[in-house]
């Protein structure tokens, strides 16, 4: 397994911390006492059940939602002063639940990731032209430039995102439920390209999932979340941990569901 | 009809309506890809009780329903964004409210006359230069957000989450939008009139939406939906002795439906 490999990676700059953040959205504390840190290059993977509070706390960190308590420091400074955020990627859960009528070409949506090239400027055309072309190939839709998203299936759309959000090289990548309804054949060969970018291209990838699966191939840290941080360390000590036979055993179950 | 074309009045008419065609086609391709279309209806009713009240008090009648009608925009916004009040409701309560307020202050003014009844209908061809360089500062404006903030709007109206993670300030453009709108809406009333602003800011975009391939193309048959219908409108209105708004709405609903057509005949 590729596992071995990735722990071996050195830990560069610190892109995202969270420290001891607490969030409701009313009431009830959503997130309580989460802190986390995610390193250049990290792989790493949020697991939890359904309403643990793994899209919230991607929301807080990519600054979507503000934590009732604790901070939240993307590349060492205050989350909120952030105001460049080039060097961020974000592909939302049901990011594919977007009006199909709406009229966008791939290559429209894709260019969505860029700031746009002076008119006048042919050469920062070609280069944008090129940057949609290799994004695109990456995930294997080159052949789909002239598409209208609305008319690709929910699986290439959710390529087509990818592609935007890894268009202007970011550093880091937030992926939230990337997979839900593809098939599982293809969810191997997303899982491979993810990990493709991560090492190839040094991009650290935050997955969310609640499919334990993931920890198999690519991924190098784990945080289990359930409204706090039940775990958080090394893939390898993870596969040993309770943390991970309670996931298996389905104790997750043993959470309210709240809609 | 050559002679026509050569007065003052047909002129600014013509210059007029194409201005606010254009603002109106490039804001109504952005409120309704964000389900905001029938802000338009809304703020009309607002802007026909803001006329109603400077004809009551004698000041300013356009003035004040200016400032009435951009006042309400902004509330609306704040009550989106803020306070998580649906779009449709809010409307629903603002546009009738507006409406029956605008009807008792004119029925108190006792002046449900000639110059209401021009607000209701329209009187594209009693435009005052005045007017005509408002249309222009108003169309100027759009395009020039549209054309700055392309990319900003067009990710905000596909996919705002994701838009607001990359930086894009949603609120500040909404409130843009909002206020453009409103300042279409109440100088749309003086052209077409408040019943009909609405179909000028939905129709034209509509056409363009569900014509083009892709987004560009879109606002682009939307632009030109729009200024056909309105010049087309008026000259056919002219020639053939027509009500001029309603002829305008009706031929903007003619180029929809060739649209669909269109779209059909290709699939
Ligand atoms: N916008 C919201 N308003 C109120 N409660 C919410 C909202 N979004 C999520 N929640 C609640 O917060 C909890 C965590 O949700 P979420 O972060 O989406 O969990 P997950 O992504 O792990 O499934 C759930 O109980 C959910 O019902
Ligand atoms: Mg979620």
């Amino acid at each position: 397994m590729a596992a071995g490999k990735t722990e071996a990676r050195a830990a560069g700059e610190t892109l995202v911390s969270v420290q001891d953040v607490s969030f409701a959205y009313s009431e009830d504390l959503v997130l309580s006492g989460v802190s986390l840190d995610i390193q250049e290059g990290d792989f790493l993977a949020v697991l939890g059940p359904n309403g643990s509070g793994k899209t919230t706390l991607l929301k807080l960190i990519l600054g979507l939602l503000r934590p009732d308590a604790g901070r939240i420091l993307l590349k060492e400074r205050p989350a909120a002063s952030v105001t460049d955020r080039t060097f961020l990627g974000y592909v939302p859960q049901k990011a594919t639940h977007f009006d199909f009528f709406f009229p966008a070409s791939v290559r429209e949506v894709v260019a969505l990731g860029l700031a746009p090239p002076r008119p006048w400027d042919a050469a920062a055309r070609k280069r944008e032209d090129a940057a949609i072309r290799e994004s695109l190939a990456l995930v294997g839709m080159e052949d789909c430039l002239r598409r209208r998203i609305g008319s690709l299936s929910g699986g290439q759309q959710q390529r087509v995102f990818l592609a935007r959000a890894i268009v202007h090289k970011p550093r880091i990548l937030f992926l939230d439920e990337p997979t839900t309804g593809v098939d599982s054949e293809t969810v191997g060969h997303f899982y491979d390209m993810l990990g493709g970018l991560n090492r190839e291209r040094t991009i650290a990838i935050v997955l969310v999932t609640h499919d334990i699966g993931i920890v198999d191939r690519n991924v190098n840290k784990v945080a289990c979340l359930n409204r706090t941080l039940v775990y958080h360390g090394s893939h390898k000590e993870f596969c040993r941990s309770q943390a991970f036979r309670d996931l298996l055993a389905g104790g997750h179950h043993l959470v309210a569901h709240r809609h | 009809m050559i002679e026509l074309l050569a007065m003052g009045f047909i002129q600014r008419a013509l210059l007029a309506g194409l201005l606010l065609g254009v603002a109106c086609a490039l804001l109504g391709v952005f409120l309704i890809l964000k389900r905001d279309a029938m802000i338009g209806h809304g703020l009309a009713h607002v802007a026909f009780a803001g006329v109603a009240l400077g004809l009551w008090v004698r000041l300013l009648p356009l003035g004040l329903a200016m400032a009435v009608t951009i006042g309400s925009a902004l509330v609306l916004v704040r009550l989106k964004q803020k306070a998580g009040v649906h779009g449709d409701t809010a409307l629903g309560i603002v546009s009738s409210v507006g409406m029956a307020l605008g009807i008792l202050l004119a029925s108190l003014a006792r002046s449900f006359n000639a110059s209401l009844f021009g607000f209701l209908f329209g009187e594209i061809l009693a435009v005052a230069p005045a007017e005509v360089v408002l249309a222009g500062a108003l169309a100027l404006a759009v395009a020039v957000l549209v054309a700055v903030r392309y990319r900003p709007l067009m990710a905000m109206a596909f996919h705002p989450e994701i838009a607001k993670a990359s930086g894009v300030r949603v609120e500040r453009l909404e409130t843009a939008l909002m206020v453009l709108a409103a300042v279409t809406v109440v100088l749309g009333m003086k052209v077409v009139g408040v019943l009909l602003v609405t179909a000028l800011l939905v129709i034209p975009a509509a056409a363009g939406l569900r014509a083009g391939a892709h987004f560009r193309g879109a606002v682009l048959i939307a632009l030109g939906a729009a200024v056909f219908s309105v010049v087309g409108g008026i000259l056919t209105a002219l020639r053939f002795d027509l009500p001029v708004s309603a002829t305008i709405v009706l031929l903007s609903f003619l180029v929809f439906l060739a649209v669909l057509g269109l779209r059909r005949a290709r699939a």
